[in-house]
């Protein structure tokens, strides 16, 4: 085929208009370069046309092409439907991660890509939460999140705008974690115009995305940020559920740790109480039978609140229970305790402790007192009350700390209140504690009653000063309260 | 809590303000100190004189603060302690680790 006439003047520019009448334009500008050079029969530019003319309708070819996919039903179909079914699916109680997925699976059908990547940054500290991804070389998955530091995806987190890239190796900003990639686009998904995520798409081809691909993206984007934002409000509350259900097992397990009922012997009468303030606590009490003859007590308190201070309760509760067992001396078992302590805990971290072992015979209680508030002893005979606070230093704190054990003999009558702080620096609502003084009070009225009698005694004193009601099972702080009560009732013997 | 800190010669004395229960408040005041230690300070007046309530936590952070200072070769000496302190004190038998004097001139002269 040959040139019918003179060289035709190149093509003026496209006016600007709707994309349909640009479409009709470039057509008519491809018809009137058809109508002076003959194309061949596959609808080709032939090469026996001038360069500059096959160059120029290659262009008008092109940017047809581009505009009749733009234009294209089938094409629109598809995309509506992809936006449609992600906008269904999003109504749908479908995980972030699921979401990801069906994202990635439904969005090959509509914009090419050889690899890609959907990625929801965590608002706390600006990491990926989470991301799914496709056509990386798993061996490569670490350039992948380097790219977010220094590749357009970097950029992007900045500047919080899309990037297409027609050609990566002519951005300087591009970093290879793929080396077949050619061209790449990066869309921001953006909630109230913050940066909560974007889409990185790549493509082995050079100019694979347009204007068009860039438009699809940021409509699906801004669709998909609302529904994730709400999602990732969902997922945050469903940790915070979970981690509640995690502190009620772990108040249950603590709850199983304390005696579950008092000991009523017909030489001694015991019993306690402990009441959290948060869902776990560092408080405790407990008893136990070292031998027939001999009762092991301890009430203990450790500083801060909550799962950790469960955990530093639970190895004290084991602990001594282990030590007494084997019957190491008092002092001993506190050295062994605070040194271990020292090691497994915070440096701020400390645990006050009072360990006692009653012996029954003797009537004699021995104890060592490791910073903890002194149990009251109320004698039956003279109604005067002691302080037992022989000991040492709080346990955990120093290394080396040197203990010392007390005790004192008991006679019938004669009852201890053993108690954490919970009790005496308890507020009532003009921030006025209940003090040592009412403990005292309430304490020496307590004379008549056994063991659980003496302990619901100073509750209700205690919650006649805070003014809860007579049921208030809760208090500011943990508060934990144990009685124990020497008596002397043939009857019982057995 | 509020912090001020002050040179005595060679002793870095400290006023606290306020609570001192723990958390972010009782950090600063930790870091404080490490600063001090870092750049040579070994001796330490913390004059609590001002402060309010204090907890385990509380108390927990000053054990935590003498722990390094202890380690350097140097001392934290307390002063002005409140009388409801002093009771935490005493019952914690933390007065066998931190000696306390009635005023910060005290607490300064006995580095001395």
């Amino acid at each position: 085929m040959s040139a019918k006439g003179p060289e035709p003047a190149l093509p003026s520019p496209v006016a600007a208009g709707s994309d349909a009448d640009t479409l009709v334009h470039l057509q008519q500008l491809v018809s009137r370069l058809e109508s002076l050079y003959e194309p061949n029969s596959q609808g080709q530019v032939p090469a026996t046309w001038p360069l500059h003319v096959r160059e120029a309708a290659d262009a008008l070819n092109e940017a047809a092409e581009r505009l009749r996919g733009l234009l294209d039903p089938a094409r629109t179909l598809r995309e509506n439907r992809l936006l449609r079914e992600v906008g269904r699916r999003l109504g749908q109680d479908l995980s972030t991660e699921s979401l990801a997925l069906l994202i990635m699976d439904t969005l090959g059908g509509v914009v090419p890509f050889d690899a890609a990547g959907i990625y929801f940054i965590d608002p706390r500290d600006g990491t990926i939460r989470w991301e799914s991804l496709r056509g990386y070389d798993t061996d490569k998955l670490h350039l992948v999140r380097q790219k977010l530091d220094r590749g357009i995806m970097g950029w992007i987190l900045k500047h919080g705008q899309s990037v297409l890239v027609s050609d990566v190796s002519q951005d300087p900003r591009y970093f290879n974690a793929r080396d077949r990639t050619r061209s790449e686009l990066v869309v921001p998904i953006l909630h109230e115009g913050r940066l909560i995520g974007f889409f990185n798409l790549e493509s082995d081809q050079l100019a694979t995305y347009g204007e068009q691909e860039r438009q699809l993206m940021e409509v699906l984007a801004s669709q998909v940020a609302q529904t994730v934002e709400h999602m990732m409000l969902r997922a945050d509350r469903e940790e915070r559920r979970r981690v509640l259900a995690d502190l009620s097992v772990a108040r249950d397990i603590q709850r199983s740790l304390l005696p579950t009922r008092g000991l009523r012997l017909h030489d001694v009468d015991l019993s306690g109480l402990n009441l959290s303030s948060a869902e776990v606590g560092g408080d405790y009490f407990d008893h136990f039978m070292i031998t027939p003859e001999d009762i092991g007590l301890v009430i203990a308190d450790v500083a801060g609140k909550g799962i950790p201070a469960g955990l530093i309760m639970a190895s004290v509760r084991t602990g001594i229970r282990i030590l007494a067992q084997h019957r190491l001396d008092m002092t001993g078992i506190m050295s062994h305790l605070s040194e271990h302590l020292l090691e497994v805990t915070e440096a701020d971290s400390f645990v006050t402790a009072f360990y006692g072992v009653y012996h029954r015979p003797s009537r004699r209680l021995s104890y060592v007192n490791a910073g903890h508030n002194p149990p009251l002893l109320l004698r039956a005979r003279s109604h005067g009350m002691e302080l037992l606070d022989t000991g040492g230093l709080v346990l955990g704190a120093f290394r080396g700390a040197p203990y010392e054990m007390g005790f004192v003999d008991l006679e019938a009558g004669d009852r201890i209140l053993f108690h954490t702080d919970g009790l005496n620096e308890e507020q009532d609502r003009h921030g006025r504690e209940f003090g040592m003084g009412q403990v005292r009070k309430a304490f020496s009225e307590t004379r008549w009653l056994d063991a659980p009698g003496l302990v619901q005694h100073l509750l209700a004193a205690l919650r006649r000063h805070t003014g809860a009601g007579e049921r208030a099972m809760r208090f500011q702080d943990d508060l934990t309260l144990m009685a124990l009560v020497c008596r002397d009732d043939p009857a019982e013997r057995s | 809590m509020k912090i001020s800190a002050a040179n005595q010669g060679s002793v870095i004395v400290m006023a606290l303000r306020g609570n001192l229960l723990g958390g972010p408040d009782a950090d600063a005041f930790y870091n404080e100190v490490k600063s001090y230690l870092d750049q040579g300070s070994r001796q330490f007046v913390l004059d609590l004189g001002d402060v309010k309530l204090m907890n385990s936590s509380g108390l927990g952070i000053l054990i935590k603060t003498l722990k390094p200072v202890r380690e350097a070769g140097g001392d934290v000496h307390l002063a002005c302690v409140t009388e409801k302190i002093d009771s935490l004190f005493v019952i914690t038998k933390l007065y066998q680790v931190f000696k306390s004097y009635n005023d910060v001139e005290q607490a300064v002269q006995a580095f001395a």
